[in-house]
């Protein structure tokens, strides 16, 4: 079947099988490949996109829905210039050690602060409990995003 | 820049999703490999039938064992494995066979085709099974008995008949999966003749020298890349599916990939090994620790991998950090038709330190004496000896941390619980030796300077824990050079020499120090008088590590040249009606000689420390069955605990600017200090791991009802 939707503001028109998931298609037929797949089955978060409004595991997703969506991926946010305010925050709290996880949390974080600019640490810690991370024991990411939040309450002028 | 907290350079890349990984290379012309898994624990191995699998569109071929030019054995120690089973099937979720293919989708068509023909067997499934008599044997050419361990010293026997107080019990570790978020994956490709590995190994001349056995080619022919790495933890010290790539690329000629999916990472990996442990400790009444004995028995799983030598570690450390006179240490390793076992994070002591930290609290309660207290009175200090034998003349540590954490809990209180619930607060010590057992683990670094840019080439291994960045640290320092007029070159084997394995916590520490030496003498080379602003001045520099392999029999010697050490506290709160126990906090007081960038090494201390929560209170790879996020339960954001921690800097003599490692000793401690909590919150005492809601309710109505916690 052929699908239209747009990613990170571009219009992409494909060739897909219905049976294909979303992170499949983002990584093998796009070449975004900063969408990471961590288990394929909805409980690591390292898929995470912005999936018309909302947070997904995009490794649940199936093409079938793909007709008109938008889709913002890691690679939507920042630039190869300037990064995304919530990646320089990840980067100044020691947010990123392996990595993998990197992309889905950032995604998450940007859902979540999307949604409420002025998280508390427990809605932080709820935002991302569905992101999966091995290295850091998680406390340096909330920070991060404390950071996030801060910066973007001081600059009412950068939207997200 | 020794200290400071500089941005990671491999941070930028990582926070827009175009660092590239094992997996994200993906080509047009890529074949995808998949493997085909054993489905029982022991069998036969009749035949494998591919034809039905050859007929599938998109199939290209089945790798099987026999397909390979050169050796089929491997094992990293003991030969006992093959790079694809021909006649045995050794656990379930084995690898037998791969499918490659044009497409995931064919891969995939192709592996439900492949046909085993196999002859079940009684499989072996735990220690006892295996050391039965008449037991079957896993390899027939051997019996269950991989390797008897023994480090006695002094007289244990004489020092229990003279204690005050003899505490003995059994602990039981699970087995433990690494959970590294990257599904393990290797990617390869044709250059010319060569084949290019792009691998995610945590010691890259070791796979060139097993690829090239494999497939019986000159080393020259295959060139070992690293992608950046998407965690590991001991996890990737060895090859899975690596000659499989490359064999695909070299018979095929085209790009290759393989990528195992989370169920398969947890079905085929090497896991930490389950230990069971009976230990004794004898003490006098005020409190001095007389002798310790210890019957170890550990679960190698059905290859050996890297077992014998993690046991042997384990044995090393089987006293803890204290002075103990008397020891008798037995470790017996034995196969079983469970999944390998092998390096992980800690390499063997986490086990052994859960029954030792155990024990020393049920010693301070029964003496009454403060825990920590009791440790102080028996800690290692400058001018004491391991139970190796080892005099420690420098850098140890330990008592500064203690003093640390008897301040921060003086000053700290523990709150009152609200209702239903109970608090406790417990602690324990460790302690870690840097670098391979006894065994000579050279690291070399080359460096190329020209026009005041520094250029250094190793093949240290950047697993997620930063070793890039305090190597370019220690350059940028060493050179007084700011950081943006150096690079590392570290993921390729063409040009960087060989730094050794990146695991032990040494890498930092080995390479470290002979990049730090290697910048003294270019230094010399650039004050000289002949000095020339237009010539490329090249040094290459290895540091060996003085350390002396252990006598044979007796395991005595000085097998590590430094020692990292910690003390942990943790306070937790359970809930009285389930038993579930919440971690409040821990406080990680950790020695490591020098913090080369102190922002990475408290990443590494509480990376640790929720990787040890999870060992505490939640992780249990039970075989074949918890095979996914969801039944493998690992700590997520809203379980983590408030961590602090204090760096102490009792700088290491042969170090890189005093440095030791970190990356493993942050996990050694936790579990035992938050049993420990448990025991002060509850009065119960868990003896196995994890401590589940379930142990731990069950372990109250047992007290409750008077039969004491067990
Ligand atoms: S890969 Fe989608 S949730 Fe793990
Ligand atoms: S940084 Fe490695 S999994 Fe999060």
């Amino acid at each position: 079947m052929i699908v239209e939707f747009t990613v990170n503001g571009k219009t992409e028109r494909l060739e897909v099988s219905p049976t294909e998931t979303l992170v499949h298609i983002l990584r093998e037929k796009l070449y975004l490949t900063g969408t990471k797949e961590g288990c394929g089955q909805g409980d690591c978060g390292a898929c995470s996109v912005w999936f018309n409004g909302k947070i997904v595991n995009s490794c649940l997703i199936w093409a079938g829905k793909l007709q008109d969506a938008n889709i913002v991926t890691i690679e939507g946010l920042g630039s190869l210039t300037a990064l995304h305010p919530i990646q320089e925050c990840f980067i100044e709290a020691g947010a990123i050690q392996c990595g993998y996880c990197t992309p889905g949390m950032i995604m998450a974080v940007y859902a979540l602060l999307k949604e409420n600019p002025d998280p508390d640490e427990k809605e932080i810690r709820t935002a991302i409990s569905g992101n999966l991370c091995r290295c850091t024991g998680y406390n340096v990411i909330i920070e991060a995003v404390k950071k996030a939040a801060e910066y973007f309450k001081e600059h009412r002028e950068v939207s997200l | 820049m020794i200290g400071e907290n500089a941005k990671r350079i491999d941070a930028f890349d990582k926070s827009q999703g175009i660092a590239k990984y094992g997996g994200d290379t993906v080509p047009k012309d890529t074949l995808w490999l998949r493997p085909v898994l054993s489905p029982v624990a022991r069998a036969n191995l009749l035949g494998i039938d591919k034809s039905t699998a050859l007929s599938i569109p998109g199939v290209v071929g089945v790798i099987t064992g026999s397909d390979f030019p050169g050796e089929h054995k491997r094992g990293a120690q003991i030969k006992d494995n093959m790079i694809l089973p021909t006649e045995r099937l050794n656990y379930k979720g084995e690898m037998v066979a791969v499918v490659v293919a044009e497409s995931r989708q064919a891969a995939e068509a192709g592996v439900a085709a492949v046909v085993l023909d196999y002859e079940e067997l009684p499989p072996v499934l735990s220690v006892e099974e295996a050391l039965a008599k008449n037991a079957p044997r896993v390899h027939p050419d051997s019996d269950n008995l991989v390797d008897v361990m023994k480090l006695r010293r002094g007289d244990f026997e004489r020092a229990a008949a003279e204690a005050d107080l003899i505490v003995e019990n059994r602990y039981r570790t699970p087995r433990i999966e690494h959970s590294y978020m990257e599904p393990d994956a290797c990617y390869a490709a044709m250059e010319g003749d060569r084949i290019i590995v792009y691998s995610e190994i945590q010691d890259t001349y070791y796979l060139i020298n097993s690829l090239s056995s494999h497939l019986g080619l000159p080393q020259e022919r295959i060139c070992v890349r690293h992608p950046n790495v998407g965690g590991a933890f001991g996890g990737k010290t060895d090859y899975y599916f690596e000659p499989f790539v490359a064999l695909a690329t070299y018979l095929y000629g085209r790009p290759a990939l393989m990528r195992l999916t989370r169920r398969e990472v947890f079905l085929i990996t090497y896991k930490r090994q389950p230990a069971d442990i009976v230990y004794t400790t004898a003490v006098r009444k005020d409190g001095t620790i007389l002798g310790v004995k210890a019957n170890i028995l550990c679960d190698n799983g059905a290859y050996s991998f890297s077992a014998p030598a993690i046991c042997k570690r384990m044995v090393v450390h089987g006293a803890g950090c204290y002075v103990v006179d008397n020891v008798d240490i037995e470790l017996k390793l034995v196969y079983t038709n469970n999944t390998p076992t092998s390096a992980m994070r800690g390499y063997g002591t986490p086990q052994i330190n859960f029954a030792l930290e155990s024990q020393l609290d049920q010693v301070a309660e029964a003496l009454k004496i403060d825990p920590l207290e009791l440790r102080r009175k028996n800690c290692l200090k400058v001018g004491s000896r391991t139970i190796t034998g080892q005099l420690l003349d420098s850098s140890v540590g330990l008592s500064s941390c203690l003093d640390a954490l008897d301040e921060w809990r003086k000053n700290n209180p523990l709150d009152e619980a609200p209702v239903g619930y109970s608090r406790g607060r417990g602690l324990a010590c460790m302690y870690f030796g840097i670098g391979k057992t006894g065994r000579v683990d050279p690291a070399t670094v080359r460096l190329e300077y020209n026009n005041g840019k520094l250029t250094v080439f190793s093949s240290v291994t950047e697993i997620g824990q930063g070793c890039c960045q305090a190597m370019l640290q220690i350059a940028a320092h060493a050179m007084n050079m700011p950081l943006k007029d150096i690079t590392l070159v570290w993921a390729d084997s063409d040009t960087c020499p060989d730094a050794g394995i990146t695991s032990a916590s040494r890498i930092t520490y080995t390479a470290g120090r002979a990049l730090e030496e290697g910048c003294q003498k270019l230094k010399k080379q650039l004050s000289s008088a002949d000095f020339n602003p237009d010539r490329t001045y090249m040094v290459e520099h290895t540091f060996i590590p003085d350390k002396p392999p252990l006598e044979k029999d007796t395991n005595y010697g000085s097998p590590y040249p430094e020692y990292a050490f910690a003390v942990q506290l943790a306070d937790v709160e359970v809930n009285k009606l389930t038993g579930e126990v919440r971690l409040l906090r821990v406080v990680a007081a950790h020695d490591v000689g020098r913090a080369i960038n102190k922002q990475m090494v408290k990443g590494q201390i509480e990376g640790g420390i929720c990787m040890g929560a999870g060992y505490a209170l939640s992780e249990n790879y039970l075989e074949a069955r918890t095979v996914s996020f969801h039944e493998y339960i690992i700590p997520t954001a809203v379980d983590v605990p408030e961590m602090i921690s204090i760096i102490i800097e009792d700088p290491a003599a042969s170090g890189p600017y005093g440095a030791k490692g970190v990356g493993e000793p942050a996990l050694v401690a936790t579990a035992s200090a938050i049993v420990n909590a448990v025991n002060k919150a509850v009065g119960v005492r868990l003896k196995e791991l994890p401590i589940t809601a379930e142990r731990v309710y069950f372990a109250m109505k047992k007290a409750q009802s008077g039969k004491g916690g067990e």
